[in-house]
């Protein structure tokens, strides 16, 4: 049946006309949570940090608060490798189990001798042994599937990087780009065999391997355009509210300046376009429990073409102020470049997306495959069903 | 004939006519010269369209604004631009070379391969595959898939390589004549058209 | 086949019929403008080689939007390309003859063979035949070359080479034939280099009536070069006489003084002076009627009598009408109008001599005669007269005679248009063809005035431009309509068209220069001899102006 309009449109409708009202409250909000924020002692937040009971998620400040950060000059010559994954997943109704991960990984080179490589790689997952994770006596298994899947497409992009990396790092300031984030959110949650093989074993390996190339001026970033992130609200609201909430909804006091405001809507408004927040350190789980101190994750949110993203480096590059410049300023350039979005992640996505035509292609290869050996290709009625779309 | 190099390769071949991508993006072989395959039998023919698009047909470029309006520092900065377009040239075919390594104006019997290289024809070349009216047959034939324009261009191009340029368009544009028998008008603006003398490279 | 070489193709056989002429599509590479109306071409078919005359060229284009849409002409480009493609040129041939191919060409070289090996073409070649323009070789085949039998009469129009159109002389003398054309367009020119073939060849023998002194005397021509007449020509074949007393002027010499008597003039001389003399058809039914009445002598009677209405007066015009039973009144018009008659001198009673027999026993001999008009030159009244006179007296005499008479007159639609052609001697001799070894050579300007069976029994027409249509229909009355083209496409001097026995097909000469015509003489007659023949010729025959 088609979409009923009507019904969904009322609804919109009133949500609508409620955010308008809100409208002039928020923008009084903002700026005093801004004022505040200027103000405060980083110092003094940490303490209080440190000392409650919160529940949530509250970055830590590190150095002066709500300063503003030009971008610096870039370097003539500089590199930016960018990687990026997408794939195509299991099809329950086919004979066959397979996962095919295409990686793409552009290599750009600008200054005096200006080149670019344009790269695509799939990586073929099939059968039991390849689509699955067991724990050690192979007792348990968890399948390559949704969550999971996106979880080892993260672990490849870094390696690719860290491949790509080993055989550019030749000294030339080199950005390392990738889409979204350096932290393994969608790691929680899953079996500690699985966070054992994935995270610590994989993930941390390519991080280990970056690290290593720290002084041939590699510069690992990654990119989250208009963030939902709000750790550094949380943490100021620590301070506002007097109450010492330890719940996670904000309380109807001190709590309700900050209800519904995110970390974008702060920096918005007082960072310049091309500038930079102040530095501040992430206090996941994730990498409190599996990361380590060794692979500490900071970040700060950057003003492009009027819009906030959100910039996360790991601690070794975040602690060399060169280094944290040159991140700045390569990806204001790469920004500029891709008319708002750094060119070189628009490149590797391009060169990674599996489009329709590819997934359609490779079905009718499989389908054409197994009709060679003589198998039967079952299909499920529902899928049937989807496919066919009879009247 | 396998020595020069060549400067596109094959990507689409029909009996009639040639699509090849150039192996430079920008570099390709202007309107109206002749160029041969890389195959056996070697196939003949002339440009007729050169165009550059997007490898990526879905993904269309979109102005950069004026004041990035200097191609060349455009693509410096932007060095994986070229690798996001490629330059195509459209080929009509016009004869073949024959079992007798002799200069064919008809249509091979079966089209070229893809991924085959094609490369210039020389002077000498040109001159000898131009030098009897027959070549025009095909070419003639061909006038509403390649224009009247082109054919003009291609025309004025060929006759610089003969040793009386004038004469060649002359005696063109009676043989074009004497295969209109309609459409005069058309005729007599494809005759002014020629009528604007050699083109010299 | 032989004549390969030199050829240029000049074109392509499209289309066309036998009776209206084929069309031929001229190749682009050969210029319009290089062909003529009256021009030879040839036809090779597959079977047989054709020859035939250009008789008209059409401009056309295959597409109308070129007649309505043209180029820009100062695009020289663009006009040169389209004229002999989308834009071309037809030729409309008519076809005259065509040889089998099988026939070895070069043995008729060889024999030099006539003509008859060619027949008119009866056949027609098939489409896309070749067309080339014909060669001197191709003419020479066709009218073959000069002989005692065939006389040079030109070279074919708008020819460089020196082809030779050849007469066939005896054919022509056989039958009558005509000279015609405007005024100015060279008719006494051509009439001229007949005569001397015909002199030179000894053909036949010739009697030449010279109303404007064109063949006694020499002339200048346009550019006042001499060109001497065919007594100075032939001194020893051609005698002049005079009508009357010779003037001095000019160099001619009369062998001989010609007088007439009245009574040598017959009611058919009279009647063809109708016109000219102005008389009613009343007094031509008087004139009869004087002729039976008074005999032979009538008209030296009546010329003699009195206006009188004195019926006494024997000699009085109403004793005369009373006697014939004509009006006064009609005789009397009669007799004002005949006045004019007692103006002419050599017209007397009774002559000196009998200058008829003269005449007649020089070209007994096989002298050509040249009757000059003396002081009467150019006048119509005597011409016709003394021209019908003679002319009818000599011709009563011929008939035991072997010899050829050419009977040569200018004018002639006085003597022959269709109210007199049936009475008077020319129209007799023109019908009666060769049966009396008499033929006529008719000069004149006003074709359509002779009458058509006259002209349909002319052998060969000798047609120089022609403006009148109503005289160029006549003159190409029967199966030469589609030569219209070519008859006004001729230049106003000296060219003319040829049709005839004499020929076998038609051509557009170019007429030969008189200056050409030689002198001839016998080389076994000496100097003396000629002296001795005109001094003996002066002995007979009376004064003499030293």
């Amino acid at each position: 049946m088609p979409f009923d309009f009507e019904l969904i449109a009322e609804k919109l409708q009133k949500a609508v006309k409620s955010i308008k009202s809100d409208d002039n409250l928020y923008h009084e909000r903002v700026d005093k949570i801004i004022d505040f924020y200027k103000k405060s002692d980083p110092k003094v937040i940490e303490q209080k940090r440190n000392q409650g009971n919160h529940k949530w998620l509250a970055a830590k400040f590190l150095d002066h608060n709500a300063t503003i950060n030009a971008p610096k000059l870039i370097p003539q010559d500089y590199r930016v490798i960018a990687v990026d994954g997408s794939h195509i997943d299991v099809d329950r109704h086919s004979p066959i189990k397979c996962v095919v991960l295409n990686i793409g990984t552009v290599i750009f080179t600008y200054g005096s001798n200006p080149s670019a490589i344009l790269n695509s790689s799939p990586l073929t997952y099939i059968g039991d042994s390849e689509l699955n994770i067991f724990d050690g006596n192979s007792t348990s298994r968890s399948p390559l599937q949704g969550n999971l899947m996106g979880v080892k497409r993260a672990v490849m992009e870094l390696k690719f990087l860290a491949d790509t990396l080993e055989d550019y790092a030749d000294g030339t300031p080199t950005l390392a780009l990738i889409d979204g984030s350096l932290i393994l959110w969608s790691i929680l949650g899953e079996q500690e065999y699985v966070i054992d093989q994935l995270l610590q074993e994989q993930f941390l390996e390519q991080l280990h391997r970056i690290k290593k190339l720290s002084d041939k001026k590699v510069i690992l970033a990654s990119y989250l355009s208009y963030p939902d992130t709000s750790d550094v609200i949380n943490s100021l609201r620590i301070c506002l509210c007097n109450e010492h909430c330890s719940n996670m909804n904000p309380c109807e006091q001190g709590c309700s300046l900050v209800s519904g405001i995110r970390d974008r809507d702060i920096f918005i408004k007082y960072l310049p376009d091309s500038s930079r927040s102040s530095l501040f350190q992430s206090t996941s789980n994730v990498i409190e429990k599996y990361y380590g101190e060794e692979y500490g994750i900071n970040f700060y949110y950057l003003n492009i073409f009027n819009e906030i993203a959100r910039i996360e480096l790991p601690n070794w590059t975040a602690n060399n102020l060169d280094l944290l410049e040159l991140s700045h300023s390569l990806i204001i350039d790469q920004c500029n470049k891709g008319l708002g979005y750094p060119v070189s992640i628009m490149e590797s996505h391009e060169q990674a997306v599996i489009n329709t035509t590819d997934r359609e292609n490779f079905k009718m290869l499989l389908d054409r495959l197994l009709a060679e050996q003589g198998i039967n290709y079952n299909t499920s009625q529902k899928d049937r069903s989807k496919k066919y779309r009879w009247v | 004939m396998k020595n020069q190099n060549p400067i596109a390769e094959i990507i689409e071949s029909s009996t009639k006519s040639i699509i090849v991508q150039c192996y430079e993006l920008y570099q390709a072989p202007k309107l109206g010269t002749l160029i041969k395959t890389q195959d056996d039998p070697s196939i003949i023919g002339i440009v007729y369209n050169v165009f550059t698009e997007p490898l990526d047909p879905s993904r269309r470029p979109i102005a950069r604004g004026p004041f990035q309006n200097e191609p060349e520092k455009l693509y410096e900065e932007n060095p994986h631009l070229s690798l996001l377009f490629r330059t195509q040239a459209q080929i009509f075919i016009l004869g073949h070379v024959d079992q007798m390594n002799s200069y064919s104006y008809e249509l091979p019997l079966l089209p070229a391969k893809i991924h085959t290289g094609i490369c210039l024809l020389n002077q000498e070349e040109v001159a000898s595959f131009t030098k009897t009216r027959a070549f025009l047959e095909l070419l003639i034939e061909g006038l509403d898939i390649i224009t009247d324009e082109i054919f003009s261009i291609s025309i004025r191009r060929i006759s610089g390589y003969h040793s009386d340029p004038e004469k060649f368009l002359y005696d063109t544009g009676k043989d074009v004549a004497n295969n209109f028998p309609h459409d005069q008008q058309k005729l007599i603006s494809l005759l002014r058209k020629l009528g604007r003398g050699p083109i010299n490279e | 086949m032989s004549n390969v070489e030199n050829k240029q193709k000049i074109g392509t056989l499209v289309g066309g019929s036998l009776s209206s002429g084929l069309e031929i599509r001229l190749d682009s590479e050969y210029s319009v403008e290089n062909l003529y109306v009256g021009d030879g071409i040839t036809i090779e078919g597959r079977e047989k080689r054709y020859f035939g005359i250009i008789s008209d060229i059409l401009l056309q284009s295959s597409d109308s939007t070129l007649r309505s849409f043209p180029p820009n002409s100062s695009d020289f480009f663009v006009t040169s390309i389209l004229s002999g493609t989308s834009a071309f040129t037809i030729l409309k041939i008519s076809l005259q003859l065509a040889v089998s191919l099988d026939a070895n060409l070069d043995e008729f070289d060889q024999l030099g063979l006539d003509s008859t090996s060619f027949g008119p073409a009866t056949t027609v070649p098939p489409h896309f035949s070749p067309v080339y323009r014909a060669t001197s070789k191709d003419y020479t085949e066709i009218f073959g070359s000069e002989d005692e039998n065939h006389g040079w009469i030109g070279t074919p129009k708008g020819r460089e080479e020196e082809v030779k159109i050849n007469l066939d002389l005896e054919q022509l003398i056989k039958r009558s034939n005509g000279v015609f054309g405007k005024t100015g367009t060279g008719k006494t020119f051509l009439t001229r280099v007949l005569l001397s073939e015909i002199i030179n060849k000894d053909l036949g023998v010739n009697l030449i009536f010279d109303m404007h002194r064109d063949y006694s005397d020499s002339v200048n021509d346009e550019s006042g070069n001499k060109i001497n007449s065919l007594k100075q020509l032939y001194p020893s074949k051609v005698e002049v006489m005079s009508l009357g007393k010779s003037l001095t002027k000019g160099q001619v010499r009369p062998d001989a003084e010609i007088m007439i008597s009245y009574s040598d003039l017959e009611v058919q001389d009279i009647e063809i002076l109708s016109e000219t003399l102005n008389l009613t058809s009343a007094g031509l039914l008087a004139a009869h009627a004087l002729d039976r009445s008074y005999g032979e002598k009538w008209l030296g009677i009546f010329l003699n009598m009195e206006p009188s209405e004195d019926k006494e007066n024997k000699n009085s015009l109403s004793a005369a009408a009373e006697r014939t039973g004509q009006l006064y009144t009609v005789l009397h018009t009669l007799w004002r109008r005949l006045e004019i008659l007692k103006k002419f001198e050599f017209l007397q009673q009774n002559p000196a001599e009998e200058s008829i027999r003269r005449i007649f026993a020089s070209l007994e001999r096989g002298k050509h005669v040249i009757l000059d008009f003396g002081s009467h030159q150019s006048n119509e009244t005597a011409y016709i007269l003394v021209t019908s006179l003679i002319t009818r007296r000599i011709y009563e005499r011929w008939a035991e005679q072997d010899n050829q008479l050419i009977i040569a007159i200018e004018e002639a639609h006085k003597f022959l248009n269709s109210e007199v052609a049936s009475q008077t001697i020319f129209g007799t001799i023109a019908r009666e063809m060769r049966k009396w070894k008499v033929t006529l050579l008719v000069v004149d300007q006003r074709p359509s005035g002779i009458d058509a069976e006259v002209l349909s029994q002319l052998g060969t027409k000798f047609i120089h431009q022609l403006e009148d249509n109503r005289d160029i229909d006549s003159i190409l009355a029967g199966s030469s309509r589609d030569l219209r083209g070519v008859v006004s496409t001729l230049a106003p001097k000296q060219q003319a068209l040829v049709i005839g026995h004499a020929l076998p097909m038609p051509v557009v000469i170019d007429v030969r220069s008189n200056d050409t015509l030689t002198n001839f003489i016998n080389p076994e007659t000496t100097t003396t001899e000629i002296i001795n023949i005109e001094r003996d010729n002066n002995d007979l025959f009376g004064e003499k102006n030293e």
